[in-house]
This record gives C-alpha cells, sequence and structure tokens, in this order.
C-alpha cells in the first residue's frame, strides 16, 4: 500500500524470532530427533510383525506393547497438528500482504524481502511436512487399533507391517523437514541483521 | 485373511476403490506431463534469473564518468534520441544479446523482453497458486475422508492404502512447493516492478544502481523459484512409482473390469 511504511512489513520480525515456541517448531535438531524417535518404534513394529511371522511371538504376547505405542503417538500427533496451524497461520498471514506490497527501491529492502521470503518459505514448508506426518501417524494409529488379540497371526503381521510403513513414511518427511530447515538460524539472524538495516 | 478371492467390499468402499482407481488411470498420465512440465518451468526460471543477472552486472560495470563521456553521436533514426550510439554500446552486452535477447534501443524505452519475461512470470505464477490451491483442497479431502476403509488384513486393500496415502502426502508436498515457486516468482515480479528499465533512465547514475539492485533482488526470487519448482518435480516424479503400485493393488481388487491393465 502506497501510504503505509514499507518497514511496517516487518514487525512480525522481532516478537517471532523470540518466540521459543516458533523456533522450537523450526529447529532441525528437534525435526531430526523426532524423525529418528518415529522411525525407531516403526522398526520395532515391524519387527514384532516379523516375530509373529515366523512363529517366535504370539498374538496374545504382542498386543500390550502396542497400548505404548498408541500412548506415544497419540499426543505426537496432537503436537504436529497444533504446529502446522501455528506456522501455517502465521506465515499465511504475512504471505497475504505480498499481494498489494509495493517493493521499495534499493539495496536494503531487497536484501529484506529476500530473507523475509526464505524464512516464510521455511515456515510454510515445515507447516506441510508436520501435517503429512501428522496425517500418517494417524492411519499409522487407526490400524493398529484394528489390531485384536483373536485375531490370526498372518492377520496380525499384515497390519503390524502397514502401520511400520506409514510410520517410518512419517519419519522420513521430519527428517527432511530437518534437512530443509538446516539453516533456518541462519535465515533468522540475517532477516533480523536486514531489518535492522532498514 | 482374506484370501484373492474375498468380494469387492460394501458399496461404500466400493466407490472408495473405483474413485481411487480412476484418480491412478488419469493422474498417472497427467503427471507425467506436469513432471516434465514442471522442470522445463525450473530450468526456465534459472534462464531467466540468469538473463537479469547478466544484464545487471553489464550496467554495474559501466562507469557514471565514461557514459557521461560517450554522448557523442545519436541515432539517426531518432528524432531527439536520448542515447548516444556509443552509449548503447556500454549498456548492450552485444556477446551475450544472441543469447539473452535484451537490447536497448535509442529511443530511451524499455526492452520489450522485460514485458515478455513479466508476463510469462505472471501466467506462470497465477497458474502455479491455482493448481496448488486445487491440489490442497483435493489432498485434504483425502485426508479428511474414511482413510480407514481400506484398513483390512488384506495384502491388495493394505497395498492400496499405503500407495494411496503415499500419492497424497507426495501430492501435499508438490502443492506447497508449487505456492512457494509462486510466491518467489510474485516477488521477484514486484522487485522488477520497481526496476527503472529504460534506456534513458540508465543515464542516471542512482537510476541505474537502482534497476541494478532490483534486477539482482529478482534474480534472487527467480532462483529461489526454480528450486522450489525442482523440489515440487522431483517429488512428483516420483509418483509414477507410487501409482503403478496403486494401480496393481487396485486393479487386484476391482479387477479387469476397469480396464487396468490398458492404464
Amino acid at each position: 500500500m502506497a501510504d503505509e511504511n514499507p518497514r511496517d512489513l516487518f514487525q512480525w520480525v522481532e516478537p517471532l524470532s523470540l518466540n521459543k515456541k516458533i523456533r522450537e517448531a523450526l529447529d532441525p535438531v528437534k525435526c531430526l530427533g523426532e524423525a529418528a524417535q518415529i522411525r525407531i518404534q516403526a522398526d520395532r513394529i515391524g519387527a514384532a510383525a516379523r516375530e509373529l511371522e515366523g512363529g517366535e511371538k504370539q498374538t496374545g504376547s504382542v498386543m500390550p506393547a502396542l497400548d505404548g505405542v498408541k500412548g506415544t503417538f497419540g499426543p505426537m500427533e496432537g503436537d504436529y497438528r497444533a504446529i502446522c496451524e501455528m506456522l501455517a497461520g502465521l506465515a499465511n498471514k504475512e504471505l497475504a500482504a505480498n499481494y498489494t506490497l509495493t517493493m521499495p527501491k534499493g539495496r536494503s529492502y531487497a536484501e529484506a524481502h529476500f530473507w523475509r521470503s526464505r524464512v516464510l518459505a521455511d515456515m510454510v514448508a515445515a507447516s506441510s511436512y508436520y501435517k503429512v506426518a501428522a496425517e500418517l501417524i494417524s492411519l499409522a494409529m487407526k490400524t493398529l487399533n484394528k489390531c485384536s488379540p483373536s485375531m490370526k497371526a498372518a492377520e496380525l503381521t499384515l497390519l503390524l507391517n502397514h502401520a511400520s510403513a506409514l510410520l517410518a513414511d512419517a519419519a522420513k518427511f521430519m527428517g527432511t523437514a530437518g534437512a530443509e530447515l538446516g539453516d533456518d538460524d541462519i535465515r533468522w539472524k540475517n532477516l533480523e541483521k536486514a531489518v535492522e538495516e532498514l | 485373511m482374506k484370501d484373492g478371492s474375498s468380494g469387492k467390499g460394501e458399496p461404500k468402499q466400493k466407490a472408495l476403490l473405483e474413485t481411487l482407481l480412476q484418480m491412478t488411470l488419469d493422474h498417472k498420465m497427467h503427471e507425467r506431463f506436469y513432471t516434465a512440465r514442471d522442470y522445463q518451468w525450473a530450468a526456465d526460471l534459472r534462464r531467466h534469473a540468469n538473463r537479469l543477472a547478466t544484464v545487471a552486472e553489464r550496467l554495474e560495470s559501466i562507469t557514471q564518468d565514461a557514459l557521461d563521456a560517450a554522448g557523442g553521436t545519436k541515432s539517426v533514426l531518432e528524432t531527439q534520441a536520448p542515447l548516444s550510439i556509443e552509449q548503447m554500446a556500454m549498456i548492450n552486452h552485444r556477446d551475450v544479446v544472441p543469447y539473452m535477447a535484451v537490447l536497448w534501443y535509442g529511443h530511451g524505452g524499455k526492452p520489450p523482453e522485460f514485458m515478455e519475461l513479466t508476463g510469462e512470470l505472471t501466467g506462470r505464477m497465477w497458474a502455479m497458486r491455482a493448481t496448488s490451491q486445487m491440489l490442497l483442497e483435493y489432498m485434504n479431502k483425502h485426508f479428511e475422508g474414511d482413510e480407514a476403509a481400506l484398513i483390512i488384513p488384506d495384502t491388495r486393500y493394505l497395498e492400496g492404502s499405503l500407495w494411496r496415502m503415499r500419492i497424497t502426502t507426495g501430492l501435499y508436498k508438490v502443492a506447497t512447493y508449487y505456492r512457494l515457486a509462486a510466491e518467489s516468482m510474485g516477488l521477484a515480479l514486484k522487485s522488477l516492478d520497481a526496476a527503472p528499465l529504460e534506456g534513458k533512465a540508465l543515464l542516471d547514475a542512482d537510476k541505474r544502481t537502482a534497476a541494478v539492485e532490483m534486477m539482482k533482488a529478482a534474480q534472487a526470487h527467480l532462483n529461489e523459484a526454480a528450486a522450489h519448482l525442482g523440489v515440487a518435480a522431483t517429488e512428483l516424479g516420483k509418483d509414477e512409482e507410487r501409482w503403478q503400485h496403486s494401480q496393481a493393488a487396485l486393479g487386484g481388487i476391482l479387477g479387469d473390469a476397469w480396464g487396468v491393465h490398458h492404464g
């Protein structure tokens, strides 16, 4: 908007960069750590399926362990959905301004806009990874909920393998998020520096 | 466990399976086109970014003293030519014009190649935005649908479920990166809007500096857009395998009536 101060577009930078909840959601250590945690659980479920298939375990002995797995992933799914909405909400609000903004001439605003766009892109991409990981965890839990002690070992094996594959996919997306967010901290610092120079 | 001859499920489940199979057969073909198209557009974006960088670096290398000293003979084709023949030779990068086409004329206007560039970017940006929005809406419908309906202990159903989910999550990522590409293309356009690109403006040191800086800004956003679109194309390209698995699983349940072996 012509009448507005072009610096207003960067008012969110300082409060958000200091917001622990947001920075933690974009922390590659968190994403990579959770990818590892999800993958370990996926592999455990896969191992249980193989043991059932090989006759080393009985249906009844597998079921109690599944309750523990479900107890871990229920809160994780809820956490991911909340993070996804938080990041998407903030990024979408800022990106909506792109439609009407007038780019001021000069290197300082060009620099600030570039880092603004990279930080917001990180938020949008991370939000999508949390979203798909939550959906995959949700379907994996629905799969585990269909497991029953009355099932034959072969039936249970199929469901466990399915849940394991879905969780492995969720781990892959969280790992991708962690890898893509590897430079996020540098981007925030560059953005803060660019905004200071406006 | 259900065996290979088990029925085709309840009507609701059958509708779900038939919907998925129709998607599989149609969208597999659609995505073959779009994977190649997206790589092409990513390459185009990168090429445009390189053009802007080349032009900007040329203008950056010109000193004001040299430009002022070059204000001699004017083209006889112009009535009041703002640029001299020598000044045109300085701002135009003659060696690379055959490859990037941007050429300032003696009349002092904006080279039409910039209009071509912004027109192309505008059309593609809106196409990316619309496609992203449509895909995200469809993928959300998949996520919100009866996704557990295929979770029955039968290899074919579980394969169908797994590959359906992989297609959905993959396309969600594609849609997200389409959106990011569109945002970067939008900022490149805004940067070019702010660049004084008329030939006569380039005679002024401040305006020339602004043109250089805003072309470099546009270049950076276009490079970002190319990277986002490259990610989208790579993810979309992985769908070929997903569709093949999905088709085999769903075909195994629904049978030949759908002509799945010809898909």
